[in-house]
């Protein structure tokens, strides 16, 4: 290609840079002598070069970053979190196994106290509905058929079992002696039945088919003050007169296990029942 | 390319690309922005993007978000020749920095971003022709028209200083 004053610009930069070889160069130096102006407008070019500013910086590099992960860890957090998830399930799962039955018994539960005691307008006001299965229903009404009917307030009484009521000062305890809310009350109960030699039982609300050993747990109980305390306490004692019996006392909200399947105690309300359902389950 | 890749990337290029943007645009705000822009572009594409190619990338992917602005943005106006009464106030002797620096701004935006791109950064014309989108004689021609324009203009400023 012919280098003329129209095409001259293709090899301009070429030439300056000093990569122009061969005839393209014998081209641009016989064109620059012929053109005179051209040669001296390209002298001096090689030098005009746009100095690096270095100082000029990108100061948010920060906000571009990305974190780096290893990729050994990648999928270490990931991996704990199932391990923790499943461990907290399966110990769950062995502290607290709950069969259908035990759904059964514990809706027994909830009828054995509705049956007994009519429902009224003020417990439906506050959710105390009888849920009743069929079976749970049969048995209920076959146990108490000789229960009067009775507004649901709150358990009150003792009753005694192995002591003669004519001959004993358990007959004191027909006057509502324990409250479910009453530390004093459930003491002076606690110390009326210290009083008699025998060992005297109560029975528990929740588990009815249950005589329970004051006498020798609450004996040792020192703490009266709270009534979670008396709880514990009472839980601790025998089932079914099962006086031998040295479990540990149990906390609220834990499932009981007794001869009759489980029971989660909820309150310390349930741990005590009416006299007159006492005497219906004797 | 992988994260490490990229974070080198971002070390690497984007001090460059950013002085490329602000000294075409002359704003730190938008230069900032193409250049967050650049990279997290970068990110999003980085499984597919060869980290030999990533240099060429920021610069083509930043050139073209920058013409958007200024296409965009009318408040980002670039004159073809500083005025003559500005420099007439000034009444300083300019360094040869300076006088390039203004020289720069009398320049079109191809011709600068082109002349930019070799002196700063040192990409070649094949390279530069890609990122701009032109080919290698078109990009010769472009620097030789850039620098010619600023030696005139350098001429200019110091006969009238």
């Amino acid at each position: 290609m012919q280098i003329n004053k129209n095409n001259y610009e293709l090899f301009a930069i070429d030439y300056i840079d000093g990569k122009l070889t061969g005839d393209a160069l014998r081209q641009m130096e016989g064109f620059l002598a012929e053109n005179l102006d051209i040669k001296a407008e390209l002298e001096g070019l090689n030098l005009l070069v746009l100095p690096k500013e270095e100082h000029i910086v990108f100061e948010k590099k920060w906000a571009i970053i990305k974190p780096e992960i290893n990729p050994v860890f990648r999928w270490f957090w990931p991996t704990m979190s199932i391990f923790v998830i499943l461990g907290a399930f399966i110990f769950g799962f062995l502290n607290n196994p709950v069969s259908e039955n035990d759904k059964v018994f514990i809706s027994t539960e909830k009828t054995a106290v509705s049956a007994d005691f009519k429902t009224t307008d003020a417990d439906i006001h506050q959710n105390i509905i009888p849920t009743k299965t069929t079976e749970v229903a049969t048995k209920q009404k076959e146990m108490t058929q000789k229960i009067p009917v009775r507004k649901y307030t709150t358990p009150t009484k003792v009753k005694t079992t192995g002591i003669d009521k004519k001959d004993s000062p358990a007959s004191d305890l027909k006057k509502p002696m324990l409250h479910n809310s009453k530390t004093d009350s459930l003491k002076n109960v606690l110390d009326s039945l210290q009083q008699l030699n025998n060992k005297p039982k109560i029975q528990l609300n929740a588990m009815p088919f249950a005589t329970v050993d004051l006498h020798k747990t609450i004996i040792k109980t020192s703490d009266l003050e709270l009534n979670t305390t008396i709880i514990a306490t009472a839980l601790s004692l025998d089932f079914n007169n099962h006086e031998s019996s040295e479990a540990p006392a149990p906390k609220l909200g834990k499932v009981l296990k007794t001869p009759f399947g489980k029971i989660k105690f909820r309150d310390i309300r349930d741990a005590f029942l009416p006299e007159s359902y006492i005497a219906s389950t004797k | 390319m992988t994260t490490k890749e990229y974070n080198i990337c971002v070390k690497s290029y984007s001090d460059a690309v950013y002085r490329f943007i602000l000294k075409n645009i002359r704003h730190e705000a938008d230069a900032e922005d193409v250049v967050q822009t650049t990279f997290e572009r970068l990110w999003i594409n980085h499984a597919s993007v060869n980290v030999d190619t990533a240099k060429s990338y920021i610069f083509t992917t930043a050139y073209r978000l920058m013409i958007d602005l200024i296409r965009k943005n009318k408040r980002i106006e670039y004159t073809e020749t500083l005025p003559e009464t500005e420099i007439r106030n000034k009444g300083e002797s300019f360094e040869l920095k300076e006088l390039l620096e203004k020289g720069l701004q009398t320049l079109s935006e191809v011709q600068r971003s082109v002349l930019l791109l070799r002196d700063y950064d040192g990409y070649d014309y094949k390279e530069i022709g890609e990122i701009v989108n032109l080919n290698e004689s078109q990009v010769k021609v472009y620097i030789f028209r850039a620098r010619q324009k600023l030696q005139l203009f350098i001429k200019q400023v110091q006969e009238m200083v």
